[in-house]
């Protein structure tokens, strides 16, 4: 269970976050909404330890985030909002790549099996030659290298085609369901939130999305 | 350690061969640049002819001894050529050392000992009559000393030794030997004007190695950049942990190649320095280098700056050290990182206080 608890944060004097409080349980998917600069990503470094809180505490299954960052990072499976691969290098070579340098060992068959899950079966193209969206999931493919209970995704399908996002989805969805994974992720698709979440976390001012959300029936926190 | 070179391999697949034409580049181009130098240096060089028709050995060596002076090129010719050889302006200027020359150098006859030939156009004739002169007059001043203890020996034996005769005999020799050294620092002074034999091939390499340690490093640089950099932080390997292996990887493939450099320098050109002495220099650049590549955080800034610290250095080694040197500024010297390196000490200052500025920046990064 991850729980964060009166979060606050800022960068030097601008105010971003202001007493964010949420209980998320295991194998929940969670939606972060809200309009461009409300904070969303940022709140989602801080849940991958990647920025500390100003103020308040967060704890995964009990280990608090404060003294417990290397075994908490060990848990996080993290997909940035930029695509973050070796271009040069071909898809299986990236998975190669992060493999030797992860905590668990996985074959060459086992790294496979994860692409091929997200039905990307191109092992030795160079990711420059890929298209966004399969950039996009190998972006994905290689965060879930490590086994991660935690996956926390920054607009993990932005810019790419229906039958891509439908896949990524469907591997979100098969993560949570399946392997009980938490998963915590930006979007600025409605369709996608309503009917991939659980629950969803509004941020900004802009009452705009808070009221689409509730006309479609969807749990805000 | 495995792991970390496999994924060396993996990130320099392409730039694999590259990275070893940049391991050999200290050594060839050090080789080529060395090479260069003493070809100008031959270029420099006056062309002169010597003629010997004297079977003795003392001739031999005498002439070779002329030959040592980089000022001169020696080129061996027969006497009756001596002329026509200066005539067609193919030599400078020629020099005959006659079957006479051994036994009037022997006997201390002075005049006419050698004879020379230049033309209208034998621009270092006077130069270059000095020091062939310089180098007989040496020679002659050994006969001459010889004779004298001879001299000195036989009136000995005859057990007639008359004080008198033996003062002067003595103070005789005493001239003689300080006309001898008067002349020899004479001849001294006009060989250094191009005299590279000094220049040292480590000094060479020094410079070059160093350019190609901050060129590779350029690698830390823009790796670190990239996006894909922050995934290091869900690894077994944090941004410092991983780069510091990396830079671990790179100071073993340098290292080797020192020591290729140092194997070739010692063992064809027989210029020896203490492997410590290298090792510490390695030391010290692959410290610069870090501190370089963990300060700019642009690569092209990187390359720029790089090129300005081993223009300085050349600057520093060739102009500002002789300069400091003569203004009594000796310390300044110490402003150049090699300088300790150039003089065969192990490079101390510099990796002192490139250490101290390491460790301040760990403290501010952690505090
Ligand atoms: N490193 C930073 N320094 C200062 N301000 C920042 C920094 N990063 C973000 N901000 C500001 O903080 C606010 C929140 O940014 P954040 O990236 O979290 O928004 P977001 O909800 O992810 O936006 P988007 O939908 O565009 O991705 C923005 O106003 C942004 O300008
Ligand atoms: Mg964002």
């Amino acid at each position: 269970m991850l729980k964060v608890d009166n979060v606050s944060f800022s960068y030097r004097t601008k105010k971003v976050l202001d007493n964010v409080s949420i209980e998320i349980e295991d194998g929940e998917i969670i939606g972060l909404v809200g309009e461009n600069g409300a904070g969303k990503t940022t709140f989602l470094n801080i849940l991958a330890t990647l920025l500390k809180p100003r103020k308040g505490t967060i704890t995964y299954n009990d280990m608090k985030y404060k003294s417990k960052k290397s075994a908490i990072r060990k848990q996080i499976g993290y997909v940035p909002q930029d695509i973050a691969l070796w271009e040069d290098l071909t898809v299986m070579e990236n998975m190669l790549f992060f493999e030797k340098l992860s905590w668990v060992k996985k074959s060459e068959k086992e790294l496979k099996d994860i692409l091929l899950d997200m039905q990307l079966d191109r092992f030795d193209s160079k990711v420059k030659e890929l298209s966004g969206g399969m950039k996009r999931k190998l972006n994905l493919a290689i965060s879930l290298i490590h086994d991660p209970s935690l996956l926390l995704l920054d607009e993990p399908t932005v810019g790419i085609d229906l039958k891509s996002k439908i896949e990524i989805n469907d591997i979100l969805d098969y993560m949570s369901e399946e392997e009980n994974m938490t998963v915590i992720y930006t979007s600025h698709d409605m369709d996608e939130i309503t009917q991939l979440c659980d629950r969803t976390i509004v941020f900004g001012q802009d009452p705009f999305y808070r009221e689409l959300l509730e006309r479609e029936g969807m749990p805000i926190s | 350690m495995k792991n970390m070179i496999d994924i060396r391999l993996m990130l320099s697949k392409k730039r694999l061969i590259g990275l070893f034409v940049w391991l050999t580049v200290p050594t060839l181009l050090t080789m080529g640049i060395f090479y260069i130098f003493n070809d100008v240096t031959d270029d420099f060089s006056v062309p002169v002819g010597i003629a010997n028709d004297s079977d003795e050995e003392e001739v031999e060596s005498i002439i070779q001894e002329i030959g040592d002076n980089n000022l001169i090129n020696v080129r061996m010719i027969e006497a009756d050529e001596a002329g026509r050889l200066v005539e067609q302006h193919e030599l400078d200027s020629t020099f005959v050392f006659d079957e006479q020359f051994y036994d009037n150098l022997e006997n201390l006859r002075r005049t006419n000992m050698i004879e020379s030939h230049y033309s209208n156009r034998s621009l270092a004739y006077g130069a270059i009559k000095e020091s062939v002169g310089a180098v007989v007059q040496e020679r002659y001043g050994l006969y001459y000393a010889k004779n004298m203890i001879n001299q000195v020996e036989e009136e000995n034996d005859a057990e007639q030794s008359d004080l008198e005769t033996v003062d002067t005999l003595i103070n005789d020799l005493i001239d003689r030997f300080n006309l001898l050294e008067y002349e020899y620092s004479y001849y001294g002074d006009i060989t250094p004007v191009s005299d590279h034999e000094d220049m040292n091939i480590f000094l060479i390499w020094s410079i070059v190695t160093f350019f190609v340690t901050l060129f590779i490093f350029e690698l830390i640089v823009s790796e670190r950049r990239q996006k894909v950099m922050q995934r290091l932080a869900f690894t077994r390997y944090n941004m410092t942990k991983y780069f510091l292996y990396q830079v671990s990887i790179l100071t073993i493939l340098l290292v080797v190649s020192d020591l290729i450099a140092w194997f070739v320098f010692e063992f064809f050109y027989e210029q020896s320095i203490s492997i410590l002495t290298v090792l510490s220099v390695r030391l010290m650049m692959i410290l610069f280098a870090y501190v370089l590549a963990v300060l700019i955080k642009n690569v092209y800034t990187y390359l720029l700056v790089s090129l300005f610290v081993i223009i300085a250095i050349i600057i520093f080694t060739f102009v500002l050290n002789p300069l400091f040197v003569t203004m009594d500024l000796g310390y300044l010297n110490h402003l150049n990182p090699l300088y300790q390196f150039i003089n065969e000490e192990i490079t101390v200052y510099w990796s002192v206080g490139l250490l101290v500025i390491i460790a301040l920046f760990w403290r501010v990064r952690h505090a």
